[in-house]
């Protein structure tokens, strides 16, 4: 078995790039960065300059140099989603070369919030997968911070494959009485990178037991855009009742009733060189009696070199599953014990396809206005006709 | 030389230009009818007796103006369907290239195949090689190959002949269909930036036409079927406006950048009786076009990428047509393309007085131009002084 030896950022299966929007997402990425030994490729995206350039990360984008002169956007949504309109080429640059965009935001400010749709929409535009984890403001940080959030949480429904939500308020419950609030903060982030770093070894090693990006795929696509993310860890000889309690029994996944109404999770084991079948089996025996009867569970183990004694578990579950046309169903011994499978290519210009098809599904007459008695105008499949914000899903409120 | 009489049937508006030539060999214009335009959507006409009608009206102000019978008229065409498509024809030479063997090579050059159902408007000659020796003057050189790169520029067959349906309804005949693009490009560009490379976009009512000149040839052209109408389309569907009210808040607001002061500031929309008065953010108004225009010269942009001419515009980019109006519209065309960008009108004629001067004539002064220069050459072909095809489309 080759164990953290292949050169992950080159690995052509599934090209992953992690992008952070905003000042709180790229200290997120920054917490990846200083404990990682090979951080996979990532970006930090902001509109403050100064925060820019005490990121360790090494692609930066500073957009919106105009509009917002390189001093953050001050909390104001609309600035930030401005600023990322005006470099909208650059962003597509970035993502362009990937086949999936880890998106990081913390919603309630004005960069994150802002900037988070516009790049899902051109992510898609791009044919990617795009997963966005982002975190929602704690409640004493106002409501202005929490509506703002939600509203960028609805419009990065609209664009992204998938959302996956962590309230801070969830995390809140985690914490112990009396928590300082930068610790809280540091908890936040750092539940943020396990998170990610358990996906994202998940899909870019060759592991012991394969996930791949068509069953991220298969997930995420039929998950209603709404997914929930929760991490346990343990140590030491009972380090599978530690991680499964802190998974099953905290707040992350409030006390297990997210598993229990899910549909389809995705389910990462990462031990050591001495991770055993049994535990795996443990696993996957408490996740089935956790899950309500026909829930699709998948699960994939990574073994890292240096973590002898050590168990992480990321689990992503949708609460609503919606089963694709074919037959899904629970895994099989085959499933998980069997021979590694084939790891599927992700089809990118399959999904481009998809997405047209969609859109002309959707393109009423009515939307092509004064258009609509005369032939229309398509253009690599798009019916230039129709207004392009309504193309682009941007909502004009009136 | 006879007056010549050019017509430009827009999706918005219907003009007619007169130009006579004068003694030291410039063009005059002397005469223009304007008339609002209907019956013509994204430049296909679709109802023929009120463009017949409106077409008419032009041409009596026109004859009205200039004290003169109009009988026969070049039209400029535009609409989606128009494409330019680079061509090159090669021919094994022996001893010194003669005029026979130039336009034996431009023959070549232009025996392309079309569907079935589309026509060469024009194949404008780029330039001639020699063994490979790019942009020579063929005429008495000596090598083995002579080659020819030609722009093909074809259009559906059926457009045209609807065309010349409604002018040969109204008793006249069409001497020559030329592209409204090329037209515009005739008039508003100056041969120093054919020279250094140059990207006309004229941004019409119902479509967008483009005309781009890398290394002193035309080596693109083109329309899209998305003009003003679009963006007026876009604008009532986002504030539930009728296209009057649509079109009356573009002229007013309408701008294709987003600016930080239209966040703040609302709009009151136009309100039917007994309605409540509702407002939008300018910002909003201005996302509408901005996404819409930004569109639009993305596609010509991505079009000029996949053949490499962007780095060849030394020139920059030239706007013309009615779309050049809208605010901040030259700013848009400067991001996109990463190129200088300004706004273009009617050049090498005289007799134009300032209410000709504006963007949106550079077609139909455009047009009469071309059809001047044609009869120029046409006259010097036939006292025996041949030149060069359609050396002046090139560079003039």
């Amino acid at each position: 078995m080759n164990l953290g030896k292949d050169n992950i950022s080159s690995n052509p299966r599934c090209r992953i790039l992690v992008a952070g929007v905003g000042g709180g997402a790229c200290r997120v990425l920054d917490g990846i960065l200083a404990d990682w030994a090979e951080p996979p490729p990532m970006a930090a995206i902001n509109t403050d300059d100064r925060a820019l350039a005490d990121s360790a990360i090494p692609l930066k984008l500073m957009i919106g140099r105009t509009i917002a002169k390189g001093m953050g956007a001050g909390g104001d949504a609309e600035l930030g989603r401005l600023a990322a309109s005006e470099d909208k080429d650059a962003l597509r640059a970035m993502v362009t070369d990937y086949d999936l965009l880890i998106l990081v935001a913390s919603l309630g400010g004005g960069t994150g919030t802002g900037t988070a749709p516009v790049l899902a929409q051109i992510a898609r535009e791009e044919g990617l997968l795009t997963l966005a984890y982002v975190t929602t403001p704690f409640a004493f940080e106002g409501t202005r911070r929490q509506e703002q959030a939600q509203e960028g949480m609805a419009l990065l429904r609209q664009q992204a494959d998938a959302v996956i939500g962590l309230p801070n308020e969830r995390l809140h419950a985690m914490l112990p009485e009396g928590t300082p609030l930068s610790e809280a903060f540091a908890f936040v982030d750092r539940m943020m990178g396990a998170g990610i770093r358990g996906l994202w070894t998940l899909l870019a090693r060759n592991n012991m037991l394969n996930l791949d990006f068509s069953d991220l795929q298969t997930l995420v696509e039929n998950s209603g855009n709404e997914c929930c993310f929760g991490y346990g860890a343990g140590a030491g000889t009972d380090r599978v009742e530690q991680a499964l309690g802190e998974l099953l029994e905290g707040a992350m996944l409030e006390k297990g009733r997210v598993i229990a109404n899910s549909g389809a999770m995705l389910l990462c084991v990462a031990g050591g060189p001495d991770l055993a079948l049994s535990e795996l089996e443990k696993i996957h025996r408490r996740f089935q009696d956790a899950a309500r009867p026909g829930a699709r569970i998948s699960m994939g183990a990574v073994v890292l070199e240096g973590w002898e004694g050590r168990l992480a578990l990321t689990v992503l579950a949708a609460e609503h599953w919606m089963p694709p046309a074919r037959s899904s169903g629970d895994i099989t011994a085959d499933d998980l014990f069997g021979a590694p499978r084939e790891t599927a290519v992700p089809e990118g210009k399959g999904r481009r396809g998809r997405r047209a098809a969609q859109q002309s599904e959707l393109s009423l007459v009515d939307d092509r206005g004064r258009f609509k008695d005369v032939a229309p105008t398509i253009h690599d499949g798009a019916d230039l006709d129709i207004p392009t914000f309504m193309r682009r899903g941007i909502r004009i409120p009136t | 030389m006879e007056p010549i009489v050019a017509v430009e049937v827009g999706t918005n508006r219907v003009r007619v230009f007169v130009g006579e030539a004068r003694e030291d060999g410039g063009l005059m214009i002397t005469a223009v009818g304007d008339c609002a335009s209907s019956g013509v959507r994204k430049g296909e006409l679709f109802h023929f007796e009120s463009v017949s009608q409106c077409l008419e009206r032009a041409l009596h102000q026109a004859e009205d103006a200039a004290g003169l019978t109009i009988n026969d008229v070049h039209v400029a065409l535009s609409g989606s369907q128009i494409e330019g498509l680079p061509n090159r024809g090669e021919i094994p030479v022996e001893g010194e290239i003669g005029p026979t063997h130039v336009e034996h090579v431009c023959r070549v050059a232009r025996e392309v195949t079309l569907p079935a159902d589309r026509e060469i408007l024009h194949s404008i000659v780029g330039q001639f090689s020699v063994d490979g020796l790019c942009g020579v003057k063929p005429e008495g050189m000596v090598g083995q190959t002579l080659a020819a790169d030609v722009l093909i520029v074809h259009g559906k067959h059926a457009r045209m002949y609807n065309m010349v349906r409604v002018v040969k309804g109204l008793k006249l005949e069409v001497t020559d269909i030329l592209f409204s693009g090329l037209c515009a490009a005739m008039a508003a560009l100056s041969a120093e930036q054919k020279l250094q490379g140059v990207l006309l976009i004229d941004l019409g009512g119902g479509t967008t036409d483009y005309m781009a000149y890398a290394q002193a040839k035309i080596a693109d052209a083109g329309a899209l079927g998305v003009g003003g109408d679009h963006v007026t389309n876009d604008i009532a569907k986002a504030f539930r406006l009728s296209t009057v009210e649509a079109e009356e808040l573009k002229m007013q607001h309408g701008d294709a950048m987003v600016s930080a002061a239209g966040r703040t500031r609302r709009l009151p929309l136009p309100a039917g009786a007994g309605e409540t008065l509702r407002t939008a953010k300018l910002s909003d108004l201005q996302n509408v076009v901005h996404l819409r225009m930004e569109e639009t010269f993305g596609l010509i942009r991505a079009r000029l990428q996949r053949q490499n001419l962007l780095p060849l515009l030394g020139g920059g980019v030239v706007l013309t047509g009615g779309g050049a109006y809208l605010k901040n519209v030259a700013q848009l065309a400067e991001k996109v393309f990463g190129l200088p960008c300004v706004i273009g009108g009617p050049r090498n004629v005289s007799g134009l007085t300032a209410n000709l001067a504006g963007p949106e004539y550079a077609t139909g002064v455009g047009a009469v131009l071309c059809a001047y220069k044609n009869a120029c050459q046409r006259q010097e072909q036939a006292r025996g002084l041949w030149k060069r095809l359609g050396h002046w489309f090139g560079l003039s």
